[in-house]
């Protein structure tokens, strides 16, 4: 337990040295350095041929790495065991869940619970929600407890169990928080927008709504980024507001 | 000294956004208040934050894109806005003109990205004759180098942008001022519009250009 208790927190650093030829290998390497070591003693032959093995490309969604340390240490404690041929398995499997827990991660972290969490926050600051200061820090504890759960338990799941590992991660992306996503967003920007109607100056809200109107008109047809939209909105603004 | 303060706490913030961890301490709807607040002004801080974190709410950092970076126009607009006095107007024209250094400090991540290949090859080497202490020294030696690079960056961009933007902001005249601020009622829509296409027609997100 304690080894496990090493690698979570050195699996933070996954991403310290990503570069483009190994990208997250290099962190991988870092993160289970303890694990080798217990399984090969320090300073052995050994431990240096696993550093070897495992200092290679690898890349996947910081928040999925520890179902990949979980399954290849089971491995290496096969080989550590005198398994023969494990060798080769043990390195291609960091591959082969790599990328699917990756694209798996995108669409649950970054397309999913960021904006999410995200938009509840800006919600906050349109409704004017008092003390001021509570917004961000309720909102970095709102997101991470979650995460760091789900980082941990994935971990012990994965040293424990290999098939269980598919079911969790099937469960969370077919669970009702990815359906919900778009529902959910489009429910808090029609909150700010009312928000911003009700406490804000004179026709303040309105102003915005039509706004808000142009950008999703605009953008789809003119296939533009969300930057090159922000000096678009301004510069229409700007715009309006010297020659009134 | 604050401006030290700001900035350490800054260069922390964004090595959080790829090099350690991913708490997201690096998202502008944290970093800016918490700027702020260490200011003792986080309304701006809090305006700052919304139009930012809605201007890159839709960004996805997938695989091995490097998102443009939020954390350093929403520290640095938040130190320069509220040590002038939290105009809004100001805070526009800071935003507008701190966006492009965002995406200039992004060419200088994709730099050290680069370089940090040479601790991969000292790691083989190394472990090449046998010694793995390199693991751990080149992980440190790198995650330092996100750090200073931040820190630097915004230590730089705060120092020169609270000497300089006042001086060309009073430039501008009542009038522009204060279509400036008028801006500022309007500018989340820029996210807010771009949020609502990305949830209604999922399919126009893959082909948005600031995932490349």
């Amino acid at each position: 337990m304690k080894t496990i208790r090493k690698v979570f927190f050195r699996s933070f650093l996954l991403q310290a040295v990503w570069n483009y030829e190994l990208m997250q290998g290099v962190g991988y390497l870092y993160s289970i350095l303890p694990e080798l070591k217990k399984l090969y003693g320090e300073k052995t032959e050994e431990l240096i041929a696993a550093c070897r093995r495992h200092l290679t490309y690898f890349n996947t969604h910081p928040y999925m790495v520890a179902f990949v340390i979980g399954t290849s240490t089971r491995i290496e404690e096969e080989i550590s065991r005198g398994k023969a041929g494990a060798e080769e398995y043990s390195t291609k499997i960091k591959l082969q869940l790599g990328g699917p827990l990756a694209a798996l991660g995108d669409k649950i972290f970054w397309a999913t619970w960021r904006p999410l969490t995200g938009l509840t926050a800006v919600f906050c600051v349109f409704a004017g929600v008092r003390p001021g200061y509570l917004i961000p820090l309720v909102f970095i504890l709102f997101y991470n407890i979650p995460i760091i759960i789900f980082r941990w338990r994935s971990l012990v799941l994965a040293y424990r169990a290999q098939t269980e590992i598919a079911d969790e991660v099937w469960k969370i992306n077919n669970s009702f928080i990815t359906k919900a996503l778009p529902y959910f967003g489009l429910l808090a920007i029609t909150g700010c927008i009312v928000a911003a109607a009700i406490t804000w100056p004179g026709f303040r809200g309105l102003q915005l709504a039509v706004y808000t109107a142009i950008v999703v008109i605009l953008k789809p047809r003119l296939k533009l980024s969300v930057t090159a939209m922000l000096y678009i909105i301004a510069a229409i603004s700007i715009a309006a507001g010297l020659m009134i | 000294m604050k401006m030290l303060i700001v900035s350490l706490l800054g260069g922390f913030f964004m090595t959080d956004a790829v090099a350690f961890g991913q708490f997201m301490f690096s998202r502008p709807i944290f970093a800016a208040p918490v700027t702020g607040l260490v200011l003792g002004d986080v309304t701006t801080g809090l305006y700052v934050g919304m139009i930012m974190e809605l201007v890159w709410i839709t960004v996805v950092p997938l695989g091995n894109v490097v998102p443009p970076d939020a954390t350093v126009v929403s520290v640095s607009a938040t130190h320069i806005a509220s040590v002038a006095g939290g105009d809004k107007g100001y805070i526009v024209f800071l935003i507008l003109i701190l966006v492009p250094l965002g995406i200039l400090f992004k060419k200088v991540d994709v730099l050290q990205r680069e370089f940090n290949a040479y601790f991969a090859h000292k790691m083989e080497e190394r472990l090449e004759e046998g010694d793995i202490s390199y693991i751990d020294r080149g992980t440190y030696l790198s995650l330092g180098l996100f750090f200073l690079k931040g820190f630097l960056f915004l230590l730089i961009l705060i120092w020169a942008g609270t000497e300089i933007f006042p001086f060309i902001y009073s430039g501008f005249g009542e009038n522009l001022q204060e279509a400036l601020g008028g801006t500022f009622f309007v500018l989340p829509a820029a996210g807010l519009g771009t949020a609502i296409s990305t949830f209604m027609f999922k399919k126009s997100q893959s082909k948005d250009k600031d995932r490349r």
